[in-house]
C-alpha cells in the first residue's frame, strides 16, 4: 500500500465532498447554526411564556356556604383576584376562572373549635394558567396554615419545635459538575452517536454508491491505485468527516448548553444552577473514545452503502442501519443502565455507558481502556469487511440490486488457504463468540461449557468458514501424515517444554502473582480428576478437545493464512501472541504464547497439524494429571515436582529438560532435512 | 505488446444460471497497430475490453501486457494502460484540470511532468477555454476531450478505447481519431471498439468481429471481405452475423 496514493485519494475526496452543498450543510450547517438556534428559540419562547405567566393575574372562584368569610383571605395578596361566579365548576371548564377554592362548613366555627378545615382546590392540569393559579393558592393557604398554627400553639403554650420532634433537612452532596454531568449523560451520548452516524452518512454514500452512480468508479479502477489504497483513502475521508461532525456537534452542544444554563439560572435566580459546571476533562476523554466509534460506524456504513447502485438506494439501506445502531445507544441511555464488565464489549452501548460515567465524573482508566480496545476490534473487523467487499468486482461494479449473486458460495474461486484478513476476521469473531456464549455456557456447567466452546465455537466456525470460502482443508490445515521421527520429536519437545514451563510458571508467579480466587477456581476445577470418571471427562474437555479444535484454528487455518504474507518465524510469533490473548486472562498470556511458539514451530517444521495436536494434547494432559494429583508418585518425586509452585525446579532437572527439548527439536530438524532431501532427489514423492 | 489467450468471462444471473459474456478470446496486438473490435450491442466487446484493462478478472484465460501476465501484477500493469469506456466518467464537482492532476498523481507522475503534460494536451485538444470549469458543466464533446487527455496523460503503451467517439459531433470525432492515428505513429498499441464502419476502415490495421461473446473472425479488412465474399466491411459484418441463422433450414 502506497501512502502517497492513499493521501492523494483522501485529499481529492475531501475536496470533492466539500464542493457538495448537501454534505456541507448536513455536516457543518446543522450543528453550528440550526442546533443552537433551535434550542435558543425554544428557550426564548419558554422565557416569554414564563414571564407572561408570572405577570398574569389568576382568577379564583370561591365555592362556599359563606363566600364573604373567605374573601378577606385574599386581601393584600398580589396576582390573584376573586371572581364572583354562580357556577364555579362550569366557569373553570369554560376557562373563565383559573381555579376554584371549595370550602365546606362554617369556617369560623371550625377554626374556633380547633378542628381541621377541609379546603379543596379545583383546577385543570392541561392549562398553564390553571396550574400557576393552584401554585399561588397553595402558597397563600400554606402561609395561612402556618399563621393559624402559630396562633393555636401560642394559645396552648406549646413551643413550635415541640410538634416537630424530628426536623428533616436534605443536603445534596453531588458536586455541581456531577449534577450537570448526570443530566447531560442522559441525552448527550445518544445525540453524539447519532451525530457521528449522521456525519458519516452522506460521505459514506457519496464516496461509494454515489461514485458508482456517477460512473467514475471504473475510471478510478483503471489507474494503478490498488483496491486497498482506494478503500483506505475513502475510509479515511468518511472517518475524518464523521469525527469532524461529531466534534462540531459536541462543541456546539456544549456552548449552547453553557449559554442556556446561564440564561435559566439568571431567570430563575437559582444558585444551584448557577454553580453547575461542565465536566471539561470528560469531554476530552470522550473525544478519544469516540475515535474507534467513528471508525466502526464509518466502516460499517461504507460496507452497507457499497452494495447500492445509487445514492437513493444506499439511503434506503443505511437508514435501517442508522436505527439499528441507535437501539443500543437508547437502551444504554436509560437511567439506571450501567457499564458492567459484559457491557464494555457491546459496541455503541459501551461508549454511551462510558460517556454517562465520565459525565458523572467517576470512571476509572480500566473501562476507558477496554471500551477503547473493544471498539477498536469491532472497527478493525468492520474495516476488514469493507476492504474485502471492495476487492470484489461484482460488488464494486455491480449493476444488480442488493447483495450480488456473486457473494454466494459457488462464485468463490477455490483457494488453498485463507487470506490473512479472513484469518483475523475469523479470530475476532470467535473471540467475541467465546466472550459471550462461551462464558455463559461455562457458567452453566464448566465441563460441558468447555466442550461446547471447543467444538461448537472454535472448530465449527473454522470449518464452516473454510467450507464457505471453498478453501482446501488439507492444505490450509496442514492435514498431512506425520512421520515416526516427527512423532517422537514432537512428543519429546512437548514434554521437555512442559517441565521447563513449570519452572517458568514459578518465575512468572513471582512477577505477576496469580490471585487467590483464580487459583482456587483452578484447584476446584482439577479436583474433578480425583475420581476415574471425572479424570476421563477432564482429559476429554481440557486436553483432547483443545488439542484438536484450537490447533485446527490457530496452527491450521490461521497459521497457513498469515503464512501467505509473513515469513515463517513472524507467522509463528504472531499466531502465538494471538493464541496468548485468546485466553482472555492476563495471567495466561505469556505462558500460552510461549506454548504457541513451540506448537507453531512444530507444525511448520513437520508440515503436519498432527504434531501440534500431539504436543498440545500431551502438555495439557500432563498438566491435568499433575494438578489432579494423578501422576505416578515416583515420577513426581524424581522430577522434584512436589514443590514446584513454591520453589521451582532444581537445576539438574532443568538441564535434563533442556537437553530433552534440544533432542526433540533435533529429531524434528533431522526428519525435516531428510524430507527436503528426499523431495529434491525425487520431486514426485513429496 | 498485448496478448490475450483463451479469455473467458462468466457472469452469474438469477436462479443460478450463468451467462458467458466472452468465450475463448485469443489474439495479440503489437505496437504501432490499431486493433478494431466490431460487433452488435451485447456482443461482449465491453466485457472483453474491461478484462484487458484489468478492471475485471477473467473467469479463465490470461492476458499479457508488455510480456507481463496481468493477474500477476494488476496494479503495476495499469500504469502502462490507458482505459476509456462509457463507464469511465469524470468527477463532476472537480474541474478538468483538477481531474487530470488527480489522475497524474494516481499514476505516480512527478508534479512537474503532470503540469507540462496537461499544458501540452490542453493545447493539442484545444481545451484551454474549459479546462478550469467543473466537469459537470461541460458539454459531451468537451467531456470526451478531457477523458481522452486523462487516458493519454501518462502516455501509456497500451490504449484500450471503448467506443471513444460515441455521440460526438464530426469535429470532435475527427480530433479524437487524429489523436489515435498519432498514437499509432508513436508505436502505441491500440485496441478499440466501435459501431462506425468508416472509423474502423480509416484506423484499423486489423479487425475482430464479435458476436454473442465469441470472436467470429480476425484479419485485415481485405481478408475479412475476401473470406465472406463481400465488397465492404459493412456487408462482411452482416454476413458473419447472419451466417449461423442461414444455416438453419
Amino acid at each position: 500500500m502506497k501512502l502517497r496514493t492513499v493521501n492523494t485519494i483522501f485529499r481529492k475526496e475531501i475536496l470533492d465532498t466539500i464542493r457538495d452543498k448537501r454534505t456541507v450543510i448536513m455536516m457543518i450547517g446543522l450543528p453550528i447554526v440550526l442546533y443552537p438556534a433551535m434550542l435558543l428559540i425554544g428557550l426564548q419562547a419558554a422565557i416569554v411564556q414564563h414571564q407572561r405567566l408570572e405577570a398574569s393575574i389568576s382568577r379564583i372562584a370561591i365555592k362556599a356556604d359563606a363566600p364573604r368569610t373567605i374573601e378577606p383571605w385574599f386581601d393584600g395578596i398580589s396576582k390573584m383576584e376573586v371572581v364572583p361566579s354562580n357556577d364555579p365548576e362550569g366557569d373553570l371548564a369554560r376557562n373563565e376562572v383559573d381555579a376554584v377554592l371549595v370550602v365546606r362548613g362554617d369556617v369560623e366555627k371550625i377554626l374556633a373549635e380547633g378542628r381541621s378545615l377541609i379546603v379543596e382546590v379545583l383546577y385543570d392540569i392541561t392549562e398553564f394558567s390553571s396550574r400557576e393559579a393552584v401554585g399561588r393558592l397553595e402558597d397563600m393557604l400554606d402561609t395561612m396554615r402556618k399563621t393559624l398554627l402559630a396562633e393555636r400553639l401560642s394559645r396552648s403554650g406549646i413551643e413550635e419545635h415541640y410538634i416537630r420532634p424530628i426536623e428533616i433537612r436534605r443536603r445534596d452532596v453531588a458536586s455541581p459538575a456531577k449534577t450537570t454531568g448526570t443530566m447531560l449523560g442522559l441525552i448527550l451520548p445518544l445525540l453524539m452517536v447519532f451525530m457521528i452516524a449522521l456525519g458519516a452518512f452522506y460521505p459514506a454514500i457519496d464516496l461509494t454508491a454515489g461514485e458508482k452512480e456517477r460512473g467514475t468508479f471504473e475510471t478510478l479502477l483503471s489507474t494503478p491505485a490498488s483496491k486497498i489504497e482506494i478503500v483506505a483513502g475513502k475510509f479515511l475521508t468518511v472517518f475524518c468527516l464523521a469525527m469532524l461532525t461529531g466534534i462540531l456537534n459536541l462543541a456546539s452542544m456544549a456552548a449552547t448548553f453553557v449559554f442556556m444554563l446561564s440564561q435559566i439560572s439568571v431567570l430563575l435566580n437559582d444558585t444551584v444552577l448557577l454553580q453547575m459546571r461542565l465536566p471539561f476533562e470528560a469531554f476530552l476523554i470522550v473525544l478519544v473514545v469516540i475515535i474507534p466509534l467513528a471508525f466502526f460506524i464509518s466502516a460499517m456504513m461504507m460496507s452497507v452503502a457499497v452494495f447500492a447502485r445509487s445514492f437513493k438506494e444506499a439511503q434506503n439501506y443505511i437508514t435501517p442501519f442508522l436505527l439499528v445502531i441507535t437501539i443500543p445507544a437508547v437502551i444504554a441511555g436509560f437511567p439506571g443502565s450501567r457499564l458492567t464488565a459484559a457491557a464494555q464489549f457491546v459496541p455503541i452501548a459501551n461508549v454511551v455507558l462510558l460517556f454517562k460515567d465520565l459525565m458523572k465524573g467517576h470512571a476509572g482508566i480500566e473501562p476507558v481502556f477496554s471500551v477503547f480496545l473493544s471498539n477498536a476490534v469491532y472497527a478493525g473487523l468492520a474495516l476488514l469487511f469493507a476492504s474485502w467487499l471492495f476487492q470484489r468486482e461484482e460488488v464494486v461494479l455491480s449493476e444488480e440490486r442488493g447483495i450480488p449473486l456473486s457473494l454466494r458460495r459457488f462464485s468463490f474461486a477455490p483457494r488453498s488457504t485463507l487470506t490473512p484478513a479472513s484469518a483475523f476476521g475469523l479470530y475476532a469473531t470467535i473471540l467475541v463468540a467465546i466472550f459471550y456464549l462461551g462464558s455463559l455456557a461455562q457458567q452453566w456447567h464448566i465441563v460441558s461449557g468447555l466442550l461446547i466452546t471447543e467444538w461448537g465455537l472454535i472448530l465449527l466456525p473454522t470449518l464452516l468458514l473454510l467450507w464457505f470460502l471453498r478453501i482446501d482443508f488439507k492444505e490450509s490445515c496442514y492435514l498431512h501424515r506425520l512421520s515416526s521421527g516427527d512423532v517422537a520429536g514432537s512428543a519429546l519437545t512437548a514434554l521437555s517444554c512442559l517441565v521447563l514451563a513449570l519452572h517458568f510458571g514459578f518465575l512468572h508467579n513471582k512477577v505477576l502473582p496469580i490471585p487467590e480466587d483464580y487459583q482456587q477456581f483452578f484447584k476446584d476445577f482439577f479436583a474433578r480428576g480425583e475420581t476415574p470418571g471425572g479424570l476421563v471427562t477432564l482429559l476429554l474437555a481440557a486436553a483432547l478437545s483443545p488439542a484438536i479444535c484450537e490447533e485446527m484454528l490457530f496452527r491450521g487455518a490461521m497459521l497457513s493464512g498469515v503464512r501467505q504474507r509473513l515469513r515463517p518465524w513472524a507467522s509463528v510469533l504472531l499466531i502465538a501472541i494471538l493464541f496468548g490473548l485468546f485466553h482472555i486472562s492476563i495471567y495466561r498470556i505469556v505462558p500460552t504464547a510461549l506454548l504457541g511458539i513451540m506448537l507453531g514451530y512444530l507444525v511448520l517444521r513437520t508440515g503436519s497439524i498432527f504434531s501440534g495436536m500431539l504436543a498440545h494434547g500431551l502438555v495439557n494432559a500432563a498438566a491435568i494429571l499433575l494438578a489432579a494429583d494423578r501422576m505416578p508418585s515416583h515420577l513426581v518425586r524424581w522430577l522434584a515436582l512436589e514443590h514446584v509452585e513454591r520453589e521451582g525446579l532444581p537445576w539438574e532437572i532443568l538441564a535434563i529438560a533442556g537437553i530433552g527439548a534440544f533432542a526433540g527439536i533435533a529429531l524434528v530438524e533431522i526428519s525435516h532435512a531428510h524430507r527436503t532431501h528426499a523431495n529434491k532427489v525425487n520431486p514426485g514423492a513429496g | 505488446m498485448l496478448r490475450a489467450e483463451a479469455l473467458k468471462k462468466i457472469f452469474h444471473a438469477t436462479g443460478g444460471k450463468t451467462v458467458e459474456a466472452v468465450r475463448n478470446a485469443t489474439f495479440s496486438v503489437s505496437g504501432g497497430e490499431v486493433f478494431g473490435l466490431l460487433g452488435p450491442n451485447g456482443a461482449g466487446k465491453t466485457t472483453l475490453l474491461r478484462m484487458l484493462g484489468t478492471i475485471i478478472t477473467p473467469t479463465s484465460g490470461h492476458c499479457w501486457v508488455d510480456g507481463v501476465r496481468t493477474d500477476e501484477a494488476p496494479d503495476a500493469i495499469r500504469a502502462n494502460i490507458g482505459f476509456l469506456s462509457g463507464n469511465t466518467r469524470l468527477y463532476g464537482r472537480l474541474t478538468g484540470r483538477e481531474v487530470l492532476r488527480y489522475f497524474g498523481r494516481l499514476y505516480s507522475m512527478p508534479e512537474q511532468t503532470i503540469q507540462s503534460r496537461i499544458d501540452t494536451l490542453s493545447e493539442m485538444l484545444d481545451m484551454d477555454d474549459f479546462l478550469d470549469r467543473r466537469c459537470e458543466t461541460l458539454s459531451t464533446g468537451q467531456t470526451q476531450k478531457v477523458s481522452i487527455a486523462r487516458v493519454m496523460l501518462h502516455d501509456p503503451k497500451v490504449l484500450i478505447l471503448d467506443e471513444p467517439t460515441l455521440g460526438l459531433d464530426i469535429l470532435t470525432s475527427r480530433t479524437i481519431l487524429e489523436f489515435i492515428l498519432d498514437a499509432r505513429r508513436r508505436e502505441r498499441c491500440i485496441i478499440f471498439s466501435t459501431h462506425y464502419m468508416t472509423e474502423a476502415q480509416l484506423l484499423c490495421n486489423r479487425l475482430a468481429l464479435m458476436h454473442q461473446g465469441e470472436i467470429m473472425a480476425i484479419g485485415t479488412q481485405q481478408a475479412l471481405c475476401a473470406a465472406t465474399g463481400t465488397e465492404n466491411l459493412h456487408d462482411a459484418f452482416i454476413h458473419m452475423i447472419d451466417a449461423p441463422e442461414r444455416a438453419i433450414p
